[in-house]
């Protein structure tokens, strides 16, 4: 197929992740294109038409890659059972072989399909010097593109945990002046503006404060002349528990962008309709007129009158579950996840994070 | 020397300067991605034309300066005949745009070159067009604004809405910095692609890592991991409470127990993963080792050195007994070794 004029990034969110193949999507970029497709039906200038005929859509997939490491964590640990088991260890008494049996049983699990596993872990490893390697592979997917169309073509889509993915790199990523120490020449916020940034369900300032990369209240990832998109877009679910903790919503009072440039060049959106089980899903995000129209009128030539306009937002309206948002609202509002200031804080959100969205599926079985 | 060496030699000499290096992230100078211009189709034409020359020179430095004077000249005659073509229409924010334009390429910074685009945003369905050139979008009042169907320049290209007509101007601009920009791009892309791979090897040649491994080397570590910017893998690993599968001699055991598998367990411990002051991969722990042999204390103390992220030999004191351990990589070697010193000699022996 020929290349298109401009390209999406996608960068996926914590869970289980497939890789695109040579001529395959990944679970991801399957998401993705399914749900702006049956969202641009709404659009009677756009029925037909699909997402792809308008943009190139290229994943960026870390999931494999933390999966390679969980699997060999978890093979090692294996091994290291059976020698205890072997030598006959009494490590339920005796440390540091009771503590090195504990572990190990812990990491045998990695490969479990529980939610600590396949999603806080996630968290997790990003934390760690897992999460710069991870960066540095981010930063290559991004400059390939802005070299390949012209950052001027180039918009970037990430997820969940993928929004601190997308948000650390562009911070290391674009820098205005030289460090000596940097040995990695720097994309220009001025000759790399990218055109567009979403951040879907943002946990950039989750993320950092547990590993301090970049304070996205004080970075270059932003809209305006410092920064490093044209464009920027930040989404949330008023229902999505992921959202609830160190929320990323800096408001227009000049602190963080100018006044004229937050009117201009930002949009904060926050969704409120449900419609499925899960409030976290990036096909619930897209779905919703709130995200789509948006999306739309930045990604390609979109044609839609006031009508048009009204219409699908009225057809999404009478897809939504009734009284459901109430309903949530209620029984999560006991669970009191709020900020945390040490690593057990941070685990016990998680376990709350795990009982919130339980409780979610529950609902909606 | 005799002559087939001198040939070879000559050979790889040559070849070594006349054959460039293959680079997988090798530069090339693409076509300009842009539609063609239907309003302003000859300023494309002097864009595509700088977008060549700086092709030229970027891909031969020592032999062609960049085309600064050119790009001045091209950047200005495009400010007259954008202004030409505009006369008379409700676009004032264009002459100062362009001027802006014009100070950067000629005034702005010298490295890298601020070659900055002509930016077409549209927040939402609602909003209008907004038109600058990249650093130049918050002074608002500077910023041109248009919605969809505007008419004002209809009659002067053919029945186009202005903001068609300044879509269209942006395109036309977009070729001349293509290469250079893409040119900058593909640096940071060869350079993070080769500290790809250095962390590819770090984790699949250094030693493997458990938890509590990955989170020490992360609090040790974290002055390079939290540095201002992306980075390679740090020179070092650590350790604690790291167990490892080994085998243990200990002669003054009873007979029979001498050789016995063990469990040595790290308490704390550093590698190097990639090189060293001994010219290879190494490392040291404070160890235990644990093992059950009658008349020898179960718990030994001591240390653990390791060798090319795989081998590990070791000592602990048992009480009144030394220990000393191999890992079961170095004891796999061991093997091969002797396999193939068995599989010499008995040829040998066959010769005598």
């Amino acid at each position: 197929m020929a290349k298109k004029q401009k390209v999406v990034l996608l960068i996926h969110g914590m869970g289980n992740h497939t890789a695109p193949g040579t001529t395959s999507r990944g679970s991801f970029g399957k998401e993705f294109i399914d749900t702006c497709n049956l969202a641009l039906e709404r659009y009677p200038k756009h029925a037909g038409q699909g997402i792809e005929s308008h943009v190139d859509i290229v994943e960026f997939n870390y999931n494999a890659w933390f999966d390679k490491v969980r699997t060999k964590m978890a093979d090692k640990a294996k091994s290291v059972n059976e020698r205890l088991t072997a030598i006959g260890a009494a490590y339920q008494v005796s440390f540091p072989l009771s503590f090195v049996g504990e572990l190990s049983s812990l990491e045998q699990k990695y490969g479990d399909d529980k939610f600590f596993y396949t999603h806080w872990l996630d968290v997790i490893f990003y934390s760690t010097i897992l999460g710069a390697k991870v960066r540095v592979d981010a930063g290559a997917a991004i400059a390939k593109l802005v070299r390949d169309y012209g950052a001027g073509n180039v918009h970037v889509v990430a997820h969940s945990l993928g929004t601190a993915v997308a948000h650390d790199t562009l911070a290391l990523l674009y820098r205005p002046e030289s460090d000596p120490e940097d040995k990695i020449p720097d994309l220009h916020p001025v000759n790399h503006k990218l055109a567009s940034v979403w951040m879907i369900a943002n946990v950039s300032r989750l993320l950092h404060s547990v590993n301090r990369v970049a304070d996205p209240l004080h970075s270059v990832v932003r809209p305006g002349d410092a920064g490093c998109t044209a464009l920027m877009n930040n989404v949330r679910h008023r229902l999505d528990p992921f959202t609830w903790i160190s929320r990323f919503s800096p408001q227009n009072d000049g602190r963080w962008l100018l006044e004229p440039v937050y009117d201009a060049y930002y949009t904060p959106i926050v969704n409120d309709l449900v419609t499925s089980g899960n409030t976290h899903a990036i096909t619930q995000y897209l779905d919703d007129p709130n995200v789509a129209e948006v999306l739309f009128a930045q990604l390609l030539k979109f044609k839609a009158s006031s009508a048009d306009l009204a219409a699908a937002r009225a057809e999404y309206r009478a897809k939504s579950l009734q009284g459901a948002y109430a309903v949530l609202q209620q029984e999560l509002s006991s669970l009191q996840i709020g900020e945390f200031q040490s690593w057990s804080d941070f685990l016990s959100a998680g376990e709350k994070l795990q009982n919130a969205i339980d409780l979610i599926r529950k609902e909606f079985k | 020397m005799n002559r087939p060496w001198r040939h070879a030699i000559s050979f790889v000499l040559l070849t070594a300067f006349v054959v460039p290096a293959f680079s997988a992230d090798e530069f090339n100078c693409g076509d300009a991605q842009t539609p063609d211009s239907m309003h302003f189709a000859d300023i494309q034409k002097q864009a595509q034309q700088i977008n060549q020359q700086f092709c030229d020179a970027l891909k031969a430095p020592a032999s062609s300066a960049l085309p600064r004077e050119e790009l001045r000249v091209f950047a200005a005659r495009a400010h007259r005949d954008v202004l030409s073509r505009f006369a008379g229409l409700p676009l004032d924010q264009l002459d100062a745009q362009f001027t802006f334009w014009e100070g950067q390429i000629d005034g702005g910074s010298i490295n890298p070159l601020s070659m900055p685009v002509l930016i077409v945003a549209r927040r939402t369905p609602n909003d209008p067009y907004r038109y600058s050139f990249a650093g130049n979008a918050d002074n608002n009042a500077g910023v041109i604004s248009l919605a969809s169907d505007d008419t004002a320049c209809a009659s002067a290209f053919n029945g186009d809405s202005c903001s068609g007509v300044l879509e269209d101007l942006a395109n036309a601009i977009a070729p001349y910095q293509i290469n250079y920009n893409a040119y900058a791009a593909n640096r940071t892309v060869a350079e993070l692609n080769r500290q790809s791979k250095r962390w590819d090897r770090y984790f699949e040649e250094g030693r493997s890592l458990t938890t509590i491994d990955l989170a020490l080397t992360t609090w040790m570590e974290k002055e390079s991991i939290r540095a201002s910017h992306l980075q390679g893998p740090p020179p070092r690993q650590w350790f604690a409470l790291h167990p490892e599968p080994v085998v243990e001699y200990i002669p003054g055991a009873p007979s029979g127990d001498q050789f016995e598998a063990a469990l040595a367990v790290e308490w704390v411990g550093v590698n190097w993963w990639e090189d060293s002051i001994i010219g290879l991969p190494f490392g040291a722990s404070f160890s235990t080792t644990h093992s059950e042999r009658i008349g020898v204390d179960d718990m030994g103390y001591g240390v653990t050195l390791y060798f090319d992220n795989v081998y590990s030999v070791g000592w602990a004191r048992h009480g009144d007994e030394d220990g000393y351990y191999v890992s079961l990589d170095l004891l796999t070697l061991f093997e091969e070794q002797k396999s193939r010193i068995e599989r010499y000699r008995s040829a040998v022996g066959k010769v005598d």
